[in-house]
C-alpha cells in the first residue's frame, strides 16, 4: 500500500513498476526476473474499458493480446467475471453497467492473466462510499483466496488501513519513503473489520504519521 | 410522429403560400414559377430528368466510394509516421482548398473517359472530410487505453485493429456524412464544367440546358431533384452514423 499526498509520485512509481515509464535515474530490481507481459496486472483510476466491447470481450483482451484463442479463453473469462460477482453480465456493454460494475470488469481484466503482481492506482476513488466498501471487501477476499501480491496507491487513510498488510508512507516533493507501517494482525473482515479497535488505532497511527510529514515539510 | 406531421404540414403550407403569391402578384413563370408549374415541368419529361438524376447519382456514389477508400488508406498511412504525414498532408490540404472548377477542365482533358473524369473531380471534392476526420479519429484513442495495450505488450497491428480503428469509427462516420453531401456537390460542379464542353448526361447538364432555353420551371424541377437527392444522402448517412456511433462511443 502506497500512501501519500497528491503529487508525491505514487502513480509514477506504479507506472515505473508496470514498465509504462522509464526511470531517469536508478533501476528497478526484480526477483527472480523482470515480469513478462501479462505477469503484471494494472487497474487504472478509471475502468478504462473499451466502450464498443462487451464485459467478456473486455476481460478477454489481455489474453487476446497474448495470442490466446477465444474458445480457450472464454472459460477463464467467465470464471473471472463470476468471481467478481458479474455472472450473467458477460454480454453487457460498459455503458449498461454501473460505475462499480465497470470497475469490477476492470479488475477481472487485470486478474485474468493470473499476474504475479497487481498494481492498482486509486481504483476506487471515483466510486460512492457504499460501492467502494463492497469492492474493498471483495478485493481483500480475492487477495486472500488467490494469494495476490498487490501494490495499491491511495491517498485515503481509511482505505490504506483497511486493505493493507504494509503501508508505505511517501513524502511530498521529492517523493521519498518516509516510513513503513505494518498493519496490526486482524483476522476480521467486512463490517467487523471496519469497527475493530485495532483498525481504528491503525488509522490513528497513520493519521499522526501523515501529519508529522506535513509539519516536517 | 406528431413532429413529422407538423413539419409536413408546414412544408405543404409554405408551398401553398408560394403558389398563392405567384398567382396573386402575377409573377411570370420565367422569373419565378410556382410549385405547380415546377411539378408540371417534371411531369412533362419525368424519364429524361430521372435518367439524368441517375447519371448524377452514379457519379456521386462512385466518387463517394473512391473518396472513402482513398481517404481511409491515406489516413492510415499518414497516421503511421510523422514523415509520411509531412509528405502527404500539405498535398491533401492544397487539393482541398483549390476550387474544383479551376482544376476540373484540366482533369477532363487528362482523364479521357467522361464518366471517370467526373468521378475524379467529385472524389477530389469529397475525400478530404473522410481523410481528416479519420486521421483525427486514429489519434483519438485515450492515453489510458494505449497504456493498457502497452502493458500487455500489444503489437502495432493489434493496437491498430482492436483500439485505434474502433475508436476512429465515430470520427470516420461524421466525416463520411459530410463527404456524402460533398460528393453530390462535386458531381454537379464537375458536370457543369464538363457539360459546357459538350458532355451531356447528368442533371447539371439538364439544368444548364434548361437555363439556355429559358425553361425556368424545368430548371427548378432539376434543382428540386438535386435537393431531394442531397437530403436523402445526408439522411441515410446520418442514420448510419447515429446507429453506429452510439455503439462505439459507449
Amino acid at each position: 500500500m502506497l500512501l501519500g499526498p497528491s503529487g508525491c509520485g505514487k502513480s509514477t512509481l506504479l507506472r515505473l513498476i508496470a514498465g509504462l515509464e522509464t526511470a531517469d535515474q536508478g533501476r528497478l530490481a526484480w526477483s527472480p526476473a523482470p515480469p513478462r507481459p501479462g505477469e503484471v496486472g494494472f487497474v487504472f483510476q478509471e475502468p478504462t474499458l473499451l466502450p464498443w466491447a462487451s464485459a467478456a470481450e473486455n476481460v478477454y483482451l489481455p489474453l487476446r493480446l497474448a495470442g490466446v484463442k477465444r474458445p480457450q479463453a472464454m472459460g477463464e473469462v467467465k470464471a473471472m467475471l463470476a468471481a467478481l460477482g458479474l455472472a450473467g453480465f458477460e454480454e453487457a456493454r460498459p455503458r449498461e453497467l454501473s460505475g462499480g460494475m465497470r470497475m469490477r470488469v476492470s479488475l477481472a481484466r487485470a486478474l485474468v492473466t493470473r499476474p504475479r503482481i497487481l498494481l492498482m492506482d486509486e481504483p476506487f476513488a471515483a466510486l460512492d462510499e457504499f460501492t467502494r466498501q463492497r469492492l474493498q471487501n471483495d478485493l481483500r477476499r480475492l487477495w486472500r483466496e488467490e494469494g495476490l501480491s498487490v501494490v495499491f496507491v491511495t491517498h485515503s487513510l481509511y482505505e490504506a488501513a483497511f486493505l493493507a498488510s504494509r503501508v508505505v508512507l511517501l513524502s511530498p516533493r521529492p517523493g521519498r519513503i518516509a516510513a513503513i507501517h505494518a498493519a496490526p494482525p486482524l483476522a476480521a473482515e467486512g463490517e467487523e473489520r471496519r469497527t475493530a479497535e485495532a483498525y481504528l488505532d491503525f488509522i490513528r497511527t497513520l493519521g499522526l504519521a501523515l501529519r508529522a510529514l506535513h509539519l516536517a515539510e | 410522429m406528431l413532429r413529422r406531421l407538423q413539419s409536413f404540414a408546414l412544408g405543404m403550407g409554405s408551398l401553398a403560400l408560394w403558389e398563392l403569391l405567384v398567382r396573386l402578384l402575377a409573377v411570370p413563370s420565367y422569373i419565378l414559377p410556382g410549385p405547380l408549374a415546377i411539378a408540371g415541368a417534371f411531369l412533362e419529361d419525368p424519364s429524361g430528368l430521372l435518367a439524368a438524376l441517375a447519371a448524377t447519382l452514379a457519379v456521386t456514389f462512385s466518387a463517394l466510394l473512391t473518396a472513402v477508400i482513398i481517404g481511409l488508406l491515406l489516413a492510415l498511412l499518414v497516421s503511421m509516421s510523422p514523415f509520411l504525414r509531412a509528405l502527404f498532408e500539405p498535398w491533401a490540404v492544397a487539393l482541398q482548398v483549390t476550387p474544383i472548377v479551376a482544376i476540373a477542365p484540366l482533369i477532363i482533358i487528362w482523364v479521357g473517359d467522361p464518366f471517370l473524369a467526373l468521378v475524379t473531380c467529385a472524389t477530389i471534392v469529397a475525400f478530404f472530410p473522410v481523410f481528416s476526420s479519420t486521421l483525427s479519429g486514429l489519434a483519438a484513442a485515450s492515453a489510458e487505453h494505449l497504456d493498457l495495450f502497452r502493458l500487455y505488450g500489444a503489437r502495432r497491428w493489434q493496437t491498430l485493429l482492436w483500439l485505434r480503428l474502433p475508436a476512429a469509427l465515430p470520427y470516420f462516420l461524421s466525416g463520411l456524412r459530410i463527404s456524402g453531401g460533398l460528393s453530390l456537390v462535386g458531381a454537379v460542379v464537375a458536370e457543369f464544367v464538363a457539360g459546357s464542353g459538350g458532355f451531356a448526361s447528368g442533371l447539371a447538364y439538364r439544368l444548364l440546358e434548361a437555363g439556355y432555353r429559358l425553361q425556368i420551371p424545368r430548371m427548378f424541377a432539376c434543382l428540386v431533384l438535386l435537393g431531394v437527392a442531397g437530403l436523402a444522402i445526408n439522411g441515410g448517412l446520418g442514420t448510419l452514423e447515429a446507429a453506429l456511433a452510439r455503439r462505439f462511443r459507449g
